[in-house]
């Protein structure tokens, strides 16, 4: 993942990366599902915040809590898709 | 081929037999003379093993990893390092005689007409004792001009020293401004023509101001402050200021001390009531800040109306750093146009006409050809002067088709400011001597010992020739450096 | 005998430019700018200012983001990172490469400088 790449190969006149994501206002009281997406490169939109997304990272999904701050980034850079080189374990 | 070295293999160091006490004769000892070994160490004969006397510290003192093969030991002695300031001062160094140089007899003093007299041309003339201090004074002799090499400094005279100082008794007799610029090829003696500007004005009693190298004031090395009350504002600079002042006073002593203030100057800090010596006024600035002022009061004084003053000759080498962009920034971060600069506007508005000398006199300024940025103006404007001055004269090939350079449409770096100031100056082109002058050098040369060759016409054609149509400074390499070490 | 801008003390032959670009944050293009602002030229050295201009220099720069304030910021760039769980942060975090070089050999300077508190 090579989160700054995303981040420059967008001009500002462009504007963001909108994906059509199945986003669902949460209704007081009741609990939504997480939003499941293999969508990495959406852009973090001011309306995400407070939701809860699954982001896929080629192999499972992690749950992301979007929070203020996190607006304009992707959600791939959320979800790391490389493991840890080990020796004891390869 | 690899023979020597195999049987080198053979011979193994023991503790007894060591390779070199093998009898001579044997084949191995043919083999120690191999090429290459990689056993030297075993080969180098062994070292006195100290007997008697303690040893020195520990065994592995000494043992230092040394790493660079080439690496500086510090006990090495290098001597007194220079203190600051004493390179530049030996590189700046003016010598202006040399004893072993042979006098020449015929040498005669400059008087106050022999620069304007033209039979004076193609003469050495040297330079009386007092100009050579006034001169030094003002900085108009160069490190790199060969002053050292003589008994004492001399001059040539030539063509156009006279023409040159002909215009300026001419302006000085009508109460004038002559307005002139030196221009020519390399090494033609255009700061020479200036200097001998300055030695006739010091001659004839004459004010003179030199800036020396007009770099000094345009490239960014001295201080500079702005000029409150001026608009557009204008950039004073104090610490060059000063020691302009102080040259000034040097120079022209004998002079200024006879000229008396006609006006009081309040807006000086030390009261100059009126006629006090100009001498006293140009010393009253002992610091950089009064120094803007003293100067304003002093120019002032030497250009008032009516009062009876002498004439004055402004002069400047490196006119092309004059007129250009100065690398100086204003408060706001925008380039200062050299114009900007008070000194500079100065000598710009004197030379361009604009100011006026009322007792008449001369502005003088010298082109570089070595050290100078590119000016497209100045070039212009010296180029289409010395068209039109040839145009009056109906041109040298009489062909009466003397183009005057026009502008290039197509390019944008000209500068209107520039192209006013020498709109109406005249510029003196400075070419390389005829064989008259190129003998009269030689001559001299010889005479002082310096030139080892008798000098007859053979061999001052061949140097004439050398130095590419006797371009002075190319003689000097051909015919005096050539011995130098 | 020293002077002190800013708090720190120069020798008097240090040129001005070279003293202001000392401080973190402060670059050619900055000091070019102040040296512009209080008429100093380039090729000045800090013995030949007036001491007026030496406490106007002070009061400049107390004026800007420079030092301590420049280094928090940039600290502050690199926790708000850490603390959003983002892939930079975590790089950071572990002294490897951000922008996705490669990390077969050839790291020392991500080694040297990546951290969470970056040291310059």
């Amino acid at each position: 993942m090579q989160p700054t790449r995303c981040l420059l190969k967008r001009s500002v006149w462009k504007g963001p990366h909108i994906v059509p994501l199945p986003i669902v206002r949460p209704e007081p009281g009741k609990r939504v599902a997480p939003i499941r997406t293999q969508a990495r490169s959406a852009t973090i939109l001011p309306n995400f915040v407070g939701l809860k997304f699954q982001v896929h990272n080629g192999k499972v999904y992690h749950d992301v809590t979007i929070t203020e701050e996190m607006v304009g980034h992707k959600l791939g850079e959320f979800s790391p898709t490389r493991k840890t080189f080990m020796w004891n374990k390869s | 081929m690899s023979a020597p070295s195999c049987l080198r293999c053979l011979v193994r160091p023991s503790a007894g037999v060591t390779v070199s006490s093998l009898p001579r004769s044997s084949p191995l000892a043919v083999a120690r003379a191999a090429p290459f070994s990689t056993t030297t160490a075993n080969l180098r004969p062994k070292k006195e093993v100290q007997t008697g006397g303690a040893p020195k510290g520990h065994v592995r003192s000494g043992k230092m990893l040394q790493l660079g093969k080439f690496k500086k030991g510090k006990a090495g002695d290098r001597g007194r390092t220079p203190a600051p300031g004493e390179r530049k001062a030996y590189r700046k160094r003016i010598t202006l005689s040399n004893d072993n140089a042979i006098p020449v007899p015929w040498l005669t003093d400059l008087g106050p007409a022999d620069l304007a007299n033209p039979a004076n041309t193609a003469r050495i003339m040297a330079l009386p004792t007092e100009v050579q201090d006034q001169l030094r004074a003002s900085e108009a002799f160069k490190p790199t001009q060969c002053w050292g090499m003589f008994r004492k400094p001399a001059v040539l005279v030539r063509k156009e020293t006279i023409d040159m100082a002909n215009r300026m008794q001419n302006a000085a007799d009508k109460r004038h401004t002559l307005r002139l610029v030196v221009s020519g090829d390399k090494l033609t003696g255009k700061s020479l023509m200036v200097l001998q500007a300055m030695a006739h004005a010091h001659l004839n009693n004459w004010v003179v101001i030199h800036i020396p190298e007009v770099q000094e004031l345009t490239t960014a090395c001295t201080e500079y402050a702005p000029i409150p009350n001026t608009d557009p504002v204008q950039y004073m600079q104090p610490v060059y200021v000063l020691k302009l002042l102080q040259a000034i006073r040097r120079a022209n002593e004998g002079v200024l001390s006879k000229i008396l203030t006609v006006s009081a100057h309040p807006e000086l800090s030390q009261s100059m009531p009126p006629n006090t010596p100009l001498l006293a006024l140009a010393g009253a600035a002992k610091e950089p800040d009064a120094a803007w002022p003293v100067f304003q009061a002093l120019w002032s004084e030497l250009t008032a109306q009516g009062a009876n003053r002498p004439p004055i000759l402004l002069s400047a080498d490196g006119l092309a750093h004059m007129m250009k962009v100065s690398d100086y920034r204003s408060p706001a971060f925008d380039l200062i146009h050299s114009h900007d600069l008070a000194l500079v506007r100065l000598f710009a508005d004197a030379l361009g006409g604009g100011l006026r000398l009322p007792s008449g006199g001369a502005v003088i300024a010298a082109t570089t050809r070595s050290n100078a940025p590119r000016t497209p103006s100045m070039e212009l404007a010296l180029a289409q002067r010395e068209a039109e001055a040839n145009k009056g004269l109906g041109g040298p090939s009489s062909s009466g088709a003397v183009e005057v350079p026009q502008r290039d449409p197509f390019f944008r770096g000209y500068d209107d400011r520039v192209e006013a100031v020498l709109r109406s100056v005249q510029v003196l082109r400075v070419r390389g001597v005829d064989k008259l002058e190129a003998r009269a050098l030689m001559e001299y040369w010889a005479a002082s010992g310096m030139l080892r060759a008798t000098v007859d016409e053979k061999a001052v054609t061949e140097k004439w020739a050398l130095s590419g149509g006797g371009v002075p400074g190319e003689m000097e390499r051909a015919a005096l450096l050539t011995a130098r070490i | 005998m020293p002077v002190s801008i800013f708090g720190a003390a120069f020798h008097e032959q240090k040129l001005v430019k070279k003293a202001l670009e000392s401080f973190y944050a402060l670059g050619p293009q900055t000091s070019a700018r102040i040296l512009a602002k209080y008429c100093i030229h380039p090729r000045a050295k800090i013995g030949t200012l007036p001491p007026k201009t030496v406490t106007a220099l002070t009061a400049e720069l107390s004026t800007m983001t420079i030092e301590s304030d420049a280094k928090k910021i940039l600290h502050d760039n690199i926790k708000r990172l850490r603390d959003m769980g983002t892939y930079r942060g975590r790089r950071h975090a572990m002294n490897l490469p951000v922008r996705g070089q490669r990390t077969r050999n050839q790291i020392e300077t991500a080694r040297k400088l990546n951290k969470v508190e970056r040291r310059g």
